[in-house]
């Protein structure tokens, strides 16, 4: 592994304006940064990346399966008790789902350690399925980068397979949400519906705060159509707290991601991990606060078990507070030992690895000046060395 | 290869490792070539199938549409989702129901003769119409209203119907010939009523809105990570 100063594309953000990556540069400072680009070798993509997302991603489905029947499991997950029985039952009945993000400190030297697991609501997609492929593309075309260059990078046809495949083969109509004001997350699901429609689905976009819910606790679309399945860049811990949350239960709707992605995407996943495989070379130590033990040790990350792009984060070494972030978020917290993201001239690096229908698809550089990756670190391209 | 070798996008088309189309390309096989037909007799003037497959076609497109089309208990409801006078009473397994019209029978040429037609309804008001001066071509998604009242010009030439799936077609009816539509609305949809997203009851009365999203608003957060 290591990173590469590149000539930019001159005329890459025009490349973006038209392929819809509008948020190519966000409050003010760029997101996509082509200024740079790591370079790997297939090993290290193969056996420091993949192998160790498939394997983890097991450990994950594994520990689904012991939440839903442990009362005590649950309890520590911060999920509210009326959700229980849905989950339960949404993993019964083998609900697909579609994405994640696994985020690993990597230097190229070690093991990579799994820093959190974005199970339900990860952005970043278009970035690394699309526009990272056609700057290689373009790169390798303009000579700037050797031919023969690749990059671990099937996001793209993943997505469209996972979408495919929803409901067994049969085509069906699908429905896509998210928030309202963030162009990063309309953008992501403009892209999600665009792989949907190359899978062959009919779409219908709508914000969150347009759905509606008849009497019969139906949910409905603008026009009071049914929404059969309905994909949320949306978390789920919000959905539980908001009004409509209890008519999840029971709904004839079918969800992406589903209901028991609540269960993964909490970094109380963390330490409950730790308990499974104590000393897995791709794990960190990582305890509840107030259940510590030794190999925690004096530094450490803590961090509240649901909070997002870095918020109220607090890094703690040598038993002294020497970095926090502000936020919306509290609760229980979670400790998970100090590890050093490195640093390879451009700011921090953390990898993020994707998994689509839990199967290794992907891979993305985020680096950021601040060692707590935030909602300003730059996405940085990456190939694999012919 | 560890990475994609195709990726096809609506906005920028077809892009393929190791020559980058750009915008040129296009969907490779997921549309199908479609005939419609309002009535038996345009079936049968179309000169695409025998007179006993058209009567054969239709009879299997009135069977689905029984089967398939939404029920309102009242006229008043199914107008309401479908426009005055595009809704007609029908007695099925003993209960009377109002039905939005069999408006067309679409047959993807594929498919012509083998008894696999769509029973195609009328659009849905709740789509948006075409504005003054635009068709569905150069206004994509948008309805050519069926009001019998209509004095706008506005899709002048074109009809707009819906598929029991909730899909929209439109076709430019001043000229013959097929329509080209995803493969999606000419197969799956009728077969699938499991998936079938038509509404079956009118709920515009009784659907409340605006139970999801308030977190969003009271975090300044993005909902993603």
């Amino acid at each position: 592994m290591r990173r590469l100063t590149l000539p930019e594309r001159s005329d890459w953000r025009d490349t973006a304006n038209k392929m819809g990556f509008t948020f190519h540069t966000a409050e003010g400072t760029p997101y996509w940064d082509e200024s740079a680009a790591f370079a790997f070798s297939l090993r290290e993509i193969e056996e420091e990346i993949e192998a160790p997302s498939a394997e983890l991603e097991e450990m994950c489905l594994a520990f689904v399966g012991d939440a839903i029947v442990s009362e005590e499991i649950l309890s520590s997950l911060g999920i509210p008790r009326d959700f229980w029985g849905a989950i339960h039952e949404s993993w019964q009945r083998g609900d697909r789902n579609l994405y994640g993000r696994f985020d690993f400190a990597y230097a190229g030297n070690g093991p990579a350690k799994l820093l959190e697991y974005n199970a339900d609501t990860p952005t970043a997609l278009f970035e690394t399925g699309v526009f990272q492929w056609v700057w290689l593309e373009e790169q390798m075309a303009r000579g700037v980068l050797p031919a023969g260059s690749d990059q671990y990078n099937s996001v793209h046809e993943k997505v469209v397979e996972a979408f495919r495949a929803f409901r067994g083969g049969p085509s069906y109509r699908l429905h896509l949400g998210c928030a309202r004001d963030s162009a990063e997350d309309r953008g992501t699901v403009a892209y999600l519906e665009d792989c949907a429609k190359a899978a062959g689905l009919s779409t219908q976009f709508l914000y969150m705060d347009e759905i509606g819910r008849a009497r019969d606790g139906t949910f409905v679309d603008v026009a009071n159509g049914e929404i059969d399945v309905l994909f949320k860049l949306y978390p789920w811990e919000w959905m539980f707290q908001e009004e409509f949350g209890r008519a999840v239960i029971g709904s004839r709707t079918q969800f992406i991601e589903p209901i028991w992605k609540a269960v993964l995407s909490t970094k109380a996943l963390l330490p409950h991990l730790w308990r499974m495989a104590p000393g897995h070379p791709n794990l960190l130590p990582a305890y509840f606060a107030g259940q510590e033990r030794e190999d925690l040790g004096p530094s450490y990350v803590e961090k509240p078990i649901h909070s997002r792009e870095g918020a109220n984060i607090r890094i703690i070494r040598e038993g002294r507070a020497v970095s926090a972030t502000d936020g919306p978020y509290d609760g229980p917290l979670v400790r998970q030992t100090l590890v050093e993201i490195p640093d390879f001239g451009g700011g921090h690096a953390v990898i993020g690895a994707w998994m689509v229908a839990s199967q290794p698809a992907g891979m993305l550089i985020r680096e950021d000046r601040n060692p707590i990756t935030g909602n300003l670190a730059r996405f940085v391209p990456h190939i694999i060395e012919p | 290869m560890k990475r994609s070798s195709m990726i096809f996008l609506g906005a920028t088309g077809l892009l393929i490792a190791g020559a980058w189309l750009g915008r040129s390309g296009g969907p490779v096989s997921d549309t199908d070539k479609a005939e419609i037909y309002e009535s038996l007799s345009a079936c049968v003037t179309a000169n695409a199938m025998t007179r006993d497959q058209c009567e054969s076609e239709f009879a299997a497109a009135q069977e689905k549409h029984l089967k398939d089309a939404p029920r309102f208990p009242a006229r008043a409801e199914c107008e309401a989702q479908y426009g005055s006078g595009q809704c007609q009473p029908a007695t099925i397994a003993g209960t009377s129901y109002f039905l939005p019209a069999l408006a067309g029978v679409m047959i993807a040429q594929r498919l012509l003769g083998q008894r696999q037609p769509q029973a195609l309804l009328p659009p849905l008001r709740a789509q948006q119409t075409c504005a003054p001066g635009f068709t569905p071509a150069t206004q994509p998604g948008c309805v050519v209203p069926r009001s019998t009242s209509s004095t706008s010009s506005s899709g002048a030439g074109w009809r707009s119907y819906t598929t029991a799936g909730g899909s929209t077609v439109s076709r430019d009816a001043s000229r013959s010939g097929p329509v080209t539509v995803p493969r999606t609305i000419t197969t799956g949809r009728g077969t699938v009523p499991s998936v079938s997203t038509s509404p079956t009851t009118s709920r515009s009365s009784t659907v409340s809105r605006g139970g999801f999203g308030s977190t969003a608003r009271s975090t300044s957060s993005s909902s993603s990570s």
